[in-house]
């Protein structure tokens, strides 16, 4: 019989910059393990601490549009600026012998990606990157092989690379703000997390701009502002 | 059989092989609402379809909204399509959509799963049920609502109004004797009624739980899946 799994994971390990390959291991393994597929994440660090999480919405399969992944992943980072990036993000390995691409891609194996970018104090940039090849098994779960070491970095390293030097600079007049772009980016289905004591400091806490919110969004954004409905329990109904 | 939180799924398969091969011929579309571990409000839908602009799935989402469970669950049957094929062609599978969520510390944590069904010459063939993303399950955006904006409305009176409209209700006995919930529901009053009819009015125009699937991006984003130790960035 089966039973759903629906209790958190014991052992919470945040995300580690000396660690790329077993923070992408495990950021892979929670939705591999579901059945579920590998969808672009970036981590953002300050110093060795871990305070922005990016997971994209799209599955990254030949039908998206891969210039929009990349701009949504990347738009708060390089609103925000931070130093140190990690994205990890599904691939595969094909033979380079097989002419047909579409044989090739047949036989390719399961592969997770992993950058590191980092921008160190004098502007300098260095990039590096993994490949973590994965077979899956008959419960699920991925069995990984031995990585390989990219020492020019891997698929988000040009992206990275213009995050980190300003390239992609975000027209914002000031109306929008880290919280409208974390709004904008999030009702288009990402996934948006701040460590909790990064929150003031990124300017994450200021309330959006209710013209900017969707009237599907607006109950929400009304939340702290108004009481919509007034509780039926008390005594002298609404007031 | 009482269902658990951990063996939900176990009584699900059961209500809903007695509900194809005995019953309406369909699972029929059930919340359940757990305070605990145990199981507190079981409710079960009316028949499907309209009454004053308002769907069946919209109806029961004022349960929700208004008695504030920490875990709910919630099956409602489906179908899947070819998309190769029209669209009047033969539904591929049917299937039993089961999300559930849970409150914890840093928000809320959703789960989709799906069941496929056949019949074999009247047996009822329940294939195993797998994981599928949040935003396919039909009333995900519904639940996550509901569970987020407690309406405020009194559980008793709305559960009254949704019996009054044919769904059924039913509670553990441990809990009736207890005192934890009314086992005998008052007559609802017209207030009353107004009120659930106006919340399930407002979620249904937002997220068409019984619309065709090409409706699910017009739904609002469901924020679930922040990973442990972190916060939402965006409150919405």
């Amino acid at each position: 019989m089966l039973v759903p799994t629906l209790r958190r994971s014991a052992a919470v390990t945040a995300p580690s910059w000396h660690e790329p390959v077993a923070t992408a291991r495990r950021e892979a393994e929670r939705p591999l393990s579901r059945g579920l597929t590998v969808r672009p994440t970036l981590v953002a660090f300050e110093g060795d601490e871990p305070t922005l999480y990016v997971r994209s919405r799209l599955v990254w399969d030949h039908f998206v549009d891969r210039d929009l992944v990349c701009r949504e992943l990347v738009a708060l980072p390089a609103l925000l600026g931070q130093s140190r990036l990690l994205v990890v993000s599904p691939g595969r390995l094909t033979d380079p012998s097989v002419d047909d691409p579409v044989l090739a891609d047949a036989l390719a194996d399961r592969a997770v990606t992993v950058d590191v970018a980092e921008r160190d104090d004098q502007g300098g940039l260095a990039t590096s990157g993994y490949v973590l090849p994965y077979t899956l098994g008959d419960d699920g779960h991925p069995t990984w092989d031995a990585p390989i070491h990219l020492p020019d970095g891997g698929p988000w390293a040009a992206t990275a690379k213009q995050v980190l030097t300003g390239g992609c600079h975000l027209d914002d007049d000031g109306r929008l703000g880290p919280a409208g772009f974390a709004y904008a980016l999030s009702r288009r289905g990402m996934v948006i997390a701040v460590a909790p004591d990064w929150r003031t400091r990124y300017d994450l806490d200021r309330p959006v701009n209710p013209r900017l919110v969707r009237s599907e969004d607006r109950r929400r954004a009304q939340r702290h502002s108004s009481r919509q409905r007034h509780p039926t329990t008390a005594a002298g109904g609404p007031t | 059989v009482i269902p658990r939180w951990d063996t939900w799924e176990t009584a699900l398969r059961e209500m809903a092989t007695a509900d194809i091969a005995d019953g309406p011929g369909l699972p029929v579309p059930t919340l359940l609402l757990f305070d605990t571990a145990e199981v507190e409000l079981l409710v079960r839908g009316r028949v499907e379809g309209d009454r004053d602009g308002c769907d069946h799935l919209s109806e029961m989402a004022t349960i929700v909204a208004a008695r504030q469970a920490p875990r709910v669950v919630w099956a409602v049957s489906g179908r899947m399509r070819d998309l190769t094929r029209t669209r009047d062609a033969e539904p591929a599978a049917q299937v039993l959509v089961c999300s559930s969520v849970e409150r914890r510390d840093g928000g809320w944590q959703h789960r989709a799963r799906m069941l496929p069904w056949h019949l074999d010459a009247d047996d009822v063939v329940l294939g195993p049920s797998v994981d599928i993303e949040v935003e396919l399950s039909p009333v995900g955006g519904l639940l996550d609502d509901a569970v987020r904006h407690p309406s405020g409305h009194d559980p008793v009176r709305t559960l009254s109004v949704l019996a009054s409209w044919g769904h059924t209700a039913a509670i553990p006995a441990e809990h009736q004797a207890a005192g934890n919930t009314q086992p005998s529901l008052p007559p609802p009053r017209s207030d009353d009624r107004h009120r659930t009819h106006r919340l399930a009015l407002e979620l249904c125009r937002r997220y068409l739980p019984t619309a065709p699937a090409e409706a699910g991006r017009r739904r609002p984003a469901i924020v679930t899946d922040i990973p442990p130790g972190w916060e939402a960035a965006c409150p919405l």
